[in-house]
């Protein structure tokens, strides 16, 4: 499912036209955005929290080439699904 | 702001916030965009947003573990998992306070590393040949750093030994002046000063009785001069009540580093006193039926022993500045001196020795000859008592004599029956040198028994390891059926009796049958299970084809692995013409499949499902 798909998706379900649910889904992403870019993390009840994580600074060496490489640290987004997505994705039949 | 845990409504009143939106449609669209992510994710299916990223959802395997209370092994079912991939803009995005760092190839040290790694993997393989090795080579080094000694001990023992012509050559010249002693006084003067080295001889003849082959000593002397010397330590010792051994001991360790200048002059002075009158009476009494003679006259030597003790001890002081002067002259002679003479000497001297014991032979012979040990004690004893007579400096500077002498009678026996005992008092200015080697020689002797005791445990140990091995290996084979027959044989060859044998043989058969036979049933049944065709009777479900389903999701969700689309595909032959192309709306039948046939977890029947897939999407 792409951007358009989904947004044609909300919008069948709120009643919305498409480009007002396009707003609201560009609004949304750019304080998700800013909001992570802060370093907050923020959950979604009953779907997951998002939050950044920093990567330590690591040395890898290439197994065939022998060359040690330092990996420098870095922040990344890191996503944990809820426990309640948890069990709606794996219900039993 | 930062490190805040914002939640949802957090997020809608920040979204509102300088929007044109009102409050309750961004609530309602947050709502309704999870929602619709949620079910798109249970579809199985990948939601990409644009300015976040992508929504999907992942199966993880089922894999074993182990409860920690319990150590219970515990199977995880396989699950689904919503995952989250960041768009390389959002990643990129958070990133930037580190966005300036790259990676860095750390070329000094990959230059080096990988060589060192790779010397150090040469480098063990060697070192682990080597170390079995090595105590042979340990060993051989200290062989040679022996032989260098002994050609050193070698090269010293002869100018000792001319040495103790400079001395005969300086006490004939001196002789006249010391003469206002007595002939008892003089004997006197060499029971001190001769014990000690008599003493050591003793010790040295009664350590190394092999050794003593030299023509000047015959058995018999070699034997009397030992009852001589303890005679002669008994004597002193009960005369003036000496402590024992133990404390003389103690001092010679403390004091041998101590006053060597002194041993040197005090004991020259006194062979330049002593010597001139002493040999003519020891030649006398190198016959040993003389001996008895003189023991009428060492008795009453004795009995003035202790009167004139103080009268020596005065003249010695005296005569310690004379000898100083002396000594320093005789260094330089001594070297260039032959060994004639001392010979003559050594059997002289020791008989005056004889002489002076003798007085208790009768109690001691037995005594000696049984324990050597006792001897070499008792020869500190004498050696102190003979210094306890001396002023206190003196007394000091014999006993590392008697020690060094005492010690080289261990390491060079040949050597020491061959040297007189007045070369002995001339030696001591080596005493520092003489004094160390013995030690030196010890600790490496000690150091190659060490190698050697070592050596041998490492290829003891070894052997045990390896039959260790072997035994396990044994075992090893023991639970196949292998083992049975190769245990067979060994015991064919091991045991000559032939019902063992047999017992055996019946075993190891009987090992073999089991095994065939499981194999053989395990065998036909899988091969049934894949070869039998198979008939899709009993349905769990079925399934409707919407838009995104997949046979592989169904196979998924009821076999646990997608790669038994396969037998969804066979069960709906008829419904399904092309497997890549499942029309929408059609029911699937999924069917019931035997647990062996569709084992996420086993490879046979993966590998197995993958080999129908080929075939049908020809």
């Amino acid at each position: 499912m792409n951007n358009k798909e989904l947004i044609s998706n909300v919008a069948s379900k709120m009643n919305l036209p498409k480009n007002e649910v396009k707003y609201l889904l560009e609004a949304f992403t750019e304080t998700f955005r800013n909001q992570l870019k802060e370093d907050n993390s923020i959950g979604f009840q009953g779907f997951g929290s998002f939050e950044i994580r920093k990567k330590e600074e690591r040395l890898s060496v290439h197994p065939l080439t022998k060359v040690r490489t330092m990996i420098p640290p870095k922040l990344v987004v890191s996503f944990k699904q809820s426990s309640v997505l948890k069990d709606k994705l794996n219900v039993k039949f | 702001m930062s490190n805040a845990k914002l939640s949802a409504s957090e997020i809608v009143e920040l979204m509102v916030k300088d929007r044109m939106i009102t409050k309750k449609s961004a609530e309602e669209f947050v709502k309704v965009f999870f929602s619709v992510i949620e079910d798109a994710l249970k579809d199985g299916e990948t939601v990409k947003i644009k300015g976040l990223g992508t929504f999907k959802s992942q199966w993880n395997e089922a894999r074993k573990s182990v409860n920690v209370n319990t150590g219970e092994e515990i199977v995880i079912d396989g699950y689904y998992k919503a995952v989250f991939i960041p768009e390389n803009d959002l990643r990129e995005l958070i990133n930037e306070p580190f966005s300036h760092l790259e990676p860095v190839e750390l070329n000094p040290l990959s230059d080096n590393l990988p060589e060192q790694m790779q010397d150090d993997a040469e480098e063990d393989e060697p070192e682990n040949f080597s170390e079995p090795l090595e105590p042979l080579r340990v060993f051989g080094e200290q062989a040679e750093e022996i032989k260098e000694l002994l050609s050193e001990i070698n090269s010293f023992s002869t100018p000792k030994v001319r040495s103790n012509d400079t001395v005969t050559e300086n006490e004939s010249s001196q002789l006249p002046d010391p003469d206002e002693k007595t002939e008892e006084e003089i004997t006197l003067e060499n029971t001190p000063m001769d014990k000690p080295e008599s003493v050591s001889e003793v010790a040295e003849i009664i350590s190394a009785p092999e050794t003593l082959h030299t023509p000047e000593h015959t058995g018999n002397k070699e034997t009397e001069f030992n009852f001589d010397g303890f005679d002669i330590v008994r004597e002193i010792s009960t005369r003036f009540g000496l402590p024992a051994g133990a404390a003389a001991v103690a001092l010679i360790n403390e004091e041998s580093d101590q006053l060597p200048a002194e041993a040197e002059s005090e004991t020259e002075s006194n062979i330049s006193e002593v010597l001139p009158e002493e040999i003519p009476e020891n030649t006398v009494a190198a016959e040993k039926h003389e001996i008895d003679d003189r023991e009428s006259e060492d008795d009453n030597n004795d009995d003035e022993k202790q009167e004139k003790f103080e009268e020596i001890d005065n003249e010695d002081e005296t005569d310690e500045d004379e000898a100083d002067d002396e000594t320093d002259e005789e260094s330089d002679e001594e070297s260039d001196e032959d060994e004639t003479d001392e010979d003559e000497q050594l059997i002289p001297e020791d008989d005056t020795e004889a002489e002076d014991g003798d007085d208790n032979d009768e109690d001691t012979d037995e005594t000696v000859v049984e324990l050597p040990e006792v001897v070499t004690q008792t020869d500190e004893e004498a050696a102190e008592t003979i210094e306890a007579d001396n002023t206190a400096a003196k007394e000091k500077s014999v006993e590392p004599l008697v020690a060094v002498k005492n010690a080289r009678t261990v390491t060079d026996k040949k050597k020491i029956v061959s040297t007189s005992s007045s070369h002995k008092r001339r030696r001591h200015y080596h005493v520092e040198e003489k004094k160390k080697r013995p030690v030196w020689l010890y600790t490496l002797l000690g150091i190659a028994a060490l190698g050697l005791v070592f050596f041998g445990a490492f290829y003891f140990v070894k052997n045990i390891l390896d039959k260790q091995k072997d035994a396990m290996y044994m075992e090893y084979l023991a639970d196949s059926t292998v083992r049975a027959l190769n245990t067979k044989e060994v015991l064919d060859s091991m045991t000559p009796a032939g019902d063992t044998i047999a017992t055996t043989d019946t075993v190891a058969v009987k090992a073999t049958d089991e095994s065939v036979q499981t194999v053989i049933s395990e065998a036909p049944a899988a091969g049934n299970i894949f070869d039998a065709p198979r008939t899709y009777t009993e349905l769990i479900t079925t399934e409707k084809m919407v838009a995104g389903s997949q046979l592989t999701k169904f196979a998924r969700k009821y076999y646990g692995h997608p790669h038994f689309w396969v037998y969804i595909y066979e069960a709906n032959r008829e419904a399904i013409k092309d497997p890549n192309n499942v029309p929408l709306g059609i029911n699937i039948k999924i069917p019931k499949l035997d647990a062996r046939l569709a084992d996420p977890a086993s490879r046979e029947c993966l590998n197995y499902a993958l080999k129908l897939q080929s075939e049908y999407l020809k």
